[in-house]
């Protein structure tokens, strides 16, 4: 005869065998290079781009919400479909290359004796709001590498919210993109002016 | 007057006593008629008289009372009771030897829930009529009730079992699904140590029983994990509780000529192991791990890029040459594992696979074919033997100086990862620092004696003004300028290895970037088990994420 124990393991196995499945879902930004503009622009000096650094709770592939003014949720089912800070280095570097700044990985770099310059932006705030919808903020870094020594050039503090179109995790993700290629929007100008002021 | 009396005699039979012979002959008659009527009183030996109350239970055969208990006397001597049992007439002839008595009274097992209507009734006894052997009066009480009755038509055969589960009477057969018998009888031979049972294939399912099938345990649940997920499959409810047997052809084999009675097979532990006797063309071959072994046991699959091809023998290979094991004299650290290469698991052909295999073995091994152990199972740590091409492995061939022929392995899984780490941390350890701090200092020693001399050539210059000095501390300094400039181009070099773009750089770049990912796809599984350690085995208990709302 089966023992008990035997009995209780076989139940425990169908029974967890046979629930429901826990439906993880994971996001990605669209097509990185739809809707922006293509622009041709003379040979530039290289930017060196550091990778999107994010600070705190956000640093997770989990989606991340403030739910309450003090709350903080952690997504159990919805995930970004890789790290966000990959994610992000990634649609920077396509943005900027098609606006027509040379943009080269940091971790691709190779001689940095030669005048360069390199960009850094650092991300404090990066989730769902309650009220805001989706809210971005950190800081960018600008430096000019020379001679193996690096100077900072300019820094900016920034900030964008934006409301949800929709209810869901797809308005969501798509309310982040919208406030990220508003940051890669202020960012062009930023590198743009910065390099025309060096090459006078 | 001659008066005589006369005697006149008396009737020497009165017709007074027909009264008392007729009572005599209705007596005798009812008598006879009483007998023939008690019909036949037999003995019942039986453990205990649970239930059984004399002059009130019943004898039964198919729910028809044939009989009934009248008394019950304590054999202390023997630890018995013996039952009087008085079998009515005409029921006389049910009660050859190899009749059968048990009691009915409710009992909940495996089968299910049956005498409930004992309850109210009481218990009674059922009598399964005997049909060989002479008329008996005395029977013993069975403990279980009879499971299969003389009438019953079918086949009885024998299943020998050395590691299967054991499985109780009652346990039933299937033939693709169907029942077609049970078992009948199942004892353990200790002289043997192995299980044997009987089992009863009722008719006609008995043509089903050829001389090729197979027999295995049937746990009643079916697993399938693929790529699309797990599938569970069960049988019938009894099957789920109780198990069974399953017995068929093995795959791509027809019927063979009909199982004589009593046939003997072999039971096996599972279906997969039923098989195993198709791959009995094999070649062993050694394989020597240096690196842990925790988890490969024998029966472990050997694979070749996932498809099997063979079994894992010996963990560790318990070789003897002289009296020791074999790895002893070898004087080497490796662990030795014994494999199978089953012919058979390669083509259904098994001569023909032999002779590619063999004809191969030896330019794959020149072109990279190593073996490694492979995780097969995480919650369990089951490791498996993987031979795949290594293009980077050292070049290798098959060893031949032991019993068996020798495949060579690489490391994998930790082993492999901290053999890389190792090698990491061994090339920075052999950058030459010390050299180039010895360098420097040298060349500091040689910039402090050359201010001293260059101090003292000026003392001298100032003091003495010979220009013959003069020269040969410009001689002096032209050297030490030298061997500044030498000392100058090794630090030079000795930076370099450090510099981006450099193999040590990228090396250790790549190295963090792979730990990097890793670490992040780890998060969420960390965080999960953080919350619910359990849920490996179960569902996450999470509730639903908050759904983002539009304002």
């Amino acid at each position: 005869m089966k023992s008990p124990l035997q009995i209780c393991l076989l139940a425990m196995l169908i029974m967890g065998c046979s629930s429901n499945s826990s439906g993880h879902k994971y996001y990605k930004f669209s097509d990185q290079t739809e809707a922006i503009e293509k622009q041709i622009r003379a040979p530039e000096t290289p930017i060196y781009l550091d990778q999107v650094s994010i600070l705190g709770v956000s640093n997770q592939q989990a989606f991340v919400q403030f739910t309450q003014p003090n709350t903080v949720n952690i997504a159990s089912f919805h995930f970004w479909a890789e790290h966000p800070e990959s994610m992000l280095t990634q649609l920077t570097l396509s943005y900027l290359n098609n606006r027509g700044l040379t943009v080269i990985p940091r971790t691709l770099a190779g001689d940095l004796n030669t005048t360069r310059y390199s960009l850094k932006l650092v991300v404090d705030e990066y989730a769902g709001h309650y009220e805001k919808g989706a809210i971005l903020s950190g800081n960018l870094y600008f430096y000019q590498l020379q001679n193996g020594n690096t100077h900072l050039v300019q820094t900016k503090r920034f900030s964008f919210e934006n409301q949800l179109q929709d209810d869901g995790f797809d308005a969501l993700v798509a309310a982040h993109k919208s406030n990220w290629l508003l940051l890669l929007n202020d960012v062009e100008q930023i590198l743009t002016g910065q390099l025309r002021q060096n090459n006078k | 007057m001659n008066e005589k009396a006369y005697i006149e005699s008396k009737p020497k039979f009165s017709v007074i006593w027909i009264v008392p012979i007729i009572a005599v002959l209705i007596t005798g008659w009812m008598l006879y008629q009483h007998q023939s009527n008690k019909g036949h009183t037999i003995f019942l030996k039986m453990d205990n008289a649970d239930g059984i109350i004399a002059g009130k239970t019943e004898v039964k055969v198919r729910s028809v009372q044939v009989g009934i208990v009248e008394s019950l006397k304590l054999q202390i001597e023997q630890n018995a009771v013996i039952a009087t049992i008085r079998i009515f007439k005409d029921y006389d002839t049910l009660l050859t030897e190899d009749a059968k008595f048990w009691t009915v009274k409710p009992r909940v097992d495996e089968t299910g829930i049956s005498g409930l209507n004992t309850l109210l009734s009481g218990v009674y006894i059922e009598l399964l009529p005997g049909e060989q052997g002479n008329l008996a009066n005395l029977f013993t009480m069975q403990d279980q009730p009879a499971l299969i009755a003389p009438d019953i038509e079918g086949v009885r055969y024998k299943l020998k079992a050395a590691n299967a589960e054991v499985l109780d009477v009652g346990t039933g057969i299937f033939f693709r699904n169907y029942k077609i018998g049970q078992v009948e009888t199942a004892s353990f031979n200790e002289k043997t140590l192995e299980m044997d049972y009987g089992v009863f294939i009722n008719s006609p399912y008995d043509e089903l029983i050829s001389n090729n099938v197979i027999f295995w345990v049937n746990s009643g649940v079916e697993v399938d994990l693929s790529t699309e997920g797990i599938k569970v499959s069960t049988g019938s409810l009894s099957k789920l509780i109780k198990g069974g047997i399953s017995v068929d052809y093995p795959p791509n084999s027809v019927a063979d000529s009909i199982a004589q009675q009593y046939t003997q097979y072999k039971l096996h532990k599972n279906f997969a192991v039923a098989l195993e006797r198709r791959f009995d063309l094999f070649d062993l071959y050694l394989v020597e791990f240096e690196q842990s072994i925790k988890g490969l046991k024998p029966g472990a699959p050997v694979e070749y890029r996932g498809m099997r091809i063979g079994t894992v023998e010996q963990v560790p290979a318990q070789l003897v040459r002289d009296g020791q094991p074999l790895y002893f004299q070898q004087n080497n650290t490796s662990i030795p594992v014994l494999i199978k290469v089953e012919y058979g698991r390669i083509y259904e052909v098994d001569e023909q696979a032999k002779q590619y295999w063999q004809g191969n073995i030896e330019k794959w091994i020149e072109n990279g074919l190593r073996a490694s152990l492979k995780s097969g199972n995480l919650l369990t740590g089951a490791v498996y033997i993987e031979l795949d091409f290594y293009s980077a492995a050292k070049p290798e061939s098959i060893a031949k100086h032991s019993v068996y022929p020798v495949l060579p392995s690489v490391p994998s899984g930790f082993t492999a990862l901290s053999e890389q780490v190792m090698a990491l941390l061994n090339k920075l350890n052999g950058l030459p620092l010390d050299a180039a701090l010895v360098e420097a200092t040298d060349m500091l020693t040689a910039y402090k004696q050359l201010g001293a001399e260059t101090e003292q050539l000026i003392k001298d210059l100032n003091n003495k003004k010979v220009p013959e000095k003069v020269e040969k501390n410009l001689t002096q300094l032209q050297g030490t300028l030298t061997q500044l400039t030498s000392s100058l181009k090794q630090f030079e070099k000795t930076l370099s290895t450090y510099q981006q773009g450099s193999g040590v750089m990228d090396q250790l770049t790549d190295t963090l970037s792979e730990l990097e990912s890793l670490s992040n796809t780890l998060k969420p599984v960390t965080k999960g088990l953080n919350e619910q350690p359990n849920m490996l085995i179960f569902d996450k208990n999470a509730s639903e994420d908050p759904v983002p709302r539009k304002r």
